[in-house]
């Protein structure tokens, strides 16, 4: 059977704003991934694009950039889109229908909205139209305050606990010139950050930026011609709309408790040398390492207190400032996590580097249900050699 | 920009009818009983069509809460400070909903009793179910 890898990867320089519109960041992307694997765009037979607000269907996104292609994808899974497209991408490969396929995300700032012509705004779906969005509720920052909230009244999870994540991070950040935001932060300076939404502050909101990622799939074949070691996948796994069936779901629950035994099964989470978990709220990040089983449930803030995340810690955790840190370009921010991944288990991360990084873990979490939390969260095992 | 109405769809007619009256209500499934909100076009659980409004108590408790400071949209901000809360109803499902009135949130705390008051929105046609603490 045909092994899919990941060829290589790149991404744009990050902005907080900018005059491109989002294709044009897109192609510039995957213009600089195909320049990173030295792969010919006329060998490009797939490609994916995370857009949920522009309302060119996929096949037509692939023509305005010149892609005749075998098979296409547009994919709408919130912040989980990118990590998400590139299994997709692993499955069209492994399956014969493609050999070489781009999955690009990103583009401008989303409240632009002069810079994007004809773009929709995203119709979310119709339960938020009717029963959220008229109280003036809505948006991530008051939806992972309801968490947030849930998850310190009942687990006395502190405030200092989840700045230890954005502290950590941003030092992260100060190694990576593509970081937008690399000022020091200290724990006092995101306990003083103002609220949004209380608990959660300003700090705890990642922030939107411009710019796209491109990443490459392709059989292991196809990649023994190029110059740069390609990235295996271990294992992955995804669930969609978690304790949907539930009329007073878990808050606290998420989709990753649905298969996180299937995704360790045959690579452990003792063998997992980092952790790239998508980061919009540090909160998210408690969240994911319990429902991963990292830790206990209702664990996760003392966790946080009792390890140490950082590069040069135990379990070092978003080496490259993650997004929080870097900026979120629209659906591509979830490719940050991966691009890291990548380069870790290369070596190519340079001041970042983590001594020795085979093994780590991708995560992808996108949009947020009516109830519950997460609607999709996916997690990708990837290394440096082949898993067998 | 205009602010964010509930838009009427052949489905939760019957919802924004019980809500003109004053009366929250939610969807029961005749053929498996499931009792369902946000009102969606089938039974989530059986998939069946033989679903009908069924008048709530209208009472719960709050099973997580924020105070909104700076709102996702424009069009609320002259209204901020203002908190949402999520219901757990006294039927056992849940409703997002928001205080009517800010005086609550000081101290609001999970567990705290609510009960249903309405507000009409938009053009006045709609009424919207907001919650009130029940003082003890």
């Amino acid at each position: 059977m045909t092994r899919a890898v990941i060829a290589g990867g790149a991404e744009t320089r990050f902005s907080r704003t900018s005059d491109l519109a989002d294709l044009q960041f897109m192609a510039q992307a995957i213009r600089l991934a195909l320049e990173e694997t030295g792969i010919s765009k006329a060998d490009v037979d797939g490609i994916t694009f995370c857009a949920n607000v522009l309302p060119d269907d996929s096949s037509y996104m692939a023509e305005h950039l010149g892609f005749s292609v075998r098979w296409t994808m547009k994919a709408d899974y919130g912040g989980a889109s990118s990590v998400l497209s590139v299994a997709r991408a692993v499955e069209a490969v492994e399956a014969g229908r493609a050999e070489v396929v781009v999955c690009v995300g990103g583009g401008n700032r989303f409240d632009f909205t002069d810079l994007h012509h004809d773009a929709v705004s995203p119709p979310i779906d119709y339960a938020h139209r009717s029963f959220v969005l008229p109280y003036g509720y809505g948006g991530p920052n008051m939806q992972m305050a309801l968490l947030q909230r849930r998850h310190m009244e009942l687990y006395g999870t502190t405030l200092e606990q989840l700045g230890k994540i954005a502290t950590t991070f941003r030092r992260h950040a100060q190694l990576n010139d593509n970081a937008l935001l690399r000022g020091d932060m200290t724990l006092q300076d995101y306990l003083d950050s103002p609220l949004i939404a209380d608990p959660i502050r300003k700090f705890d909101c990642v922030m939107r930026c411009a710019g796209a990622v491109a990443v490459i799939v392709t059989s292991e074949e196809y990649a023994k011609r190029l110059a740069k070691p390609p990235v295996y996948i271990g294992a992955y796994q995804e669930q969609h709309s978690y304790g949907a069936n539930d009329m007073s779901p878990d808050k606290l629950e998420t989709g990753f408790v649905a298969f996180r035994d299937k995704l360790f099964e045959r690579i452990p989470r003792e063998e997992m040398d980092f952790l790239q978990l998508y980061d919009d709220y540090p909160i998210a990040i408690v969240a994911q390492l319990e429902d991963l089983g990292f830790c206990k449930r209702g664990e996760g803030g003392k966790f946080i207190e009792d390890t140490d995340i950082s590069i040069w810690g135990d379990l070092p955790i978003n080496t490259s400032g993650g997004i929080l840190s870097i900026g979120q370009p629209r659906l591509g921010g979830g490719y940050i996590p991966l691009i890291e991944a990548m380069r870790q288990v290369r070596g190519e991360a340079g001041p970042r580097q983590i001594k020795d990084a085979k093994t780590g873990l991708v995560s992808g979490i996108g949009l947020m249900s009516y109830l519950s939390n997460l609607v999709i969260t996916c997690g990708m095992i990837v290394g440096k050699e082949p898993f067998e | 920009m205009t602010r964010p109405t509930p838009k009427t769809v052949p489905w939760d007619r019957d919802f924004w009818a019980n809500a003109e009256r004053g009366v929250l209500s939610a969807q029961r499934c005749d053929d498996c009983g499931r009792l369902q909100h946000y009102p969606k076009p089938v039974c989530s659980e059986c998939l069946g069509a033989n679903i009908r409004f069924e008048a709530l108590s209208g009472r719960g408790e709050v099973y997580s809460f924020t105070t909104v400071r700076r709102p996702e949209l424009p069009e609320f901000e002259a209204e901020a400070p203002y908190t949402v809360v999520d219901v757990l109803l006294d039927e056992g499902i849940r409703f997002l909903s928001r205080l009517a009135d800010e005086q609550d949130a000081p101290g609001l705390k999970l567990g705290d009793k609510l009960t249903t008051v309405f507000k009409p929105v938009g053009d006045g046609t709609k009424h919207l179910p907001y919650f009130v603490k029940v003082r003890d």
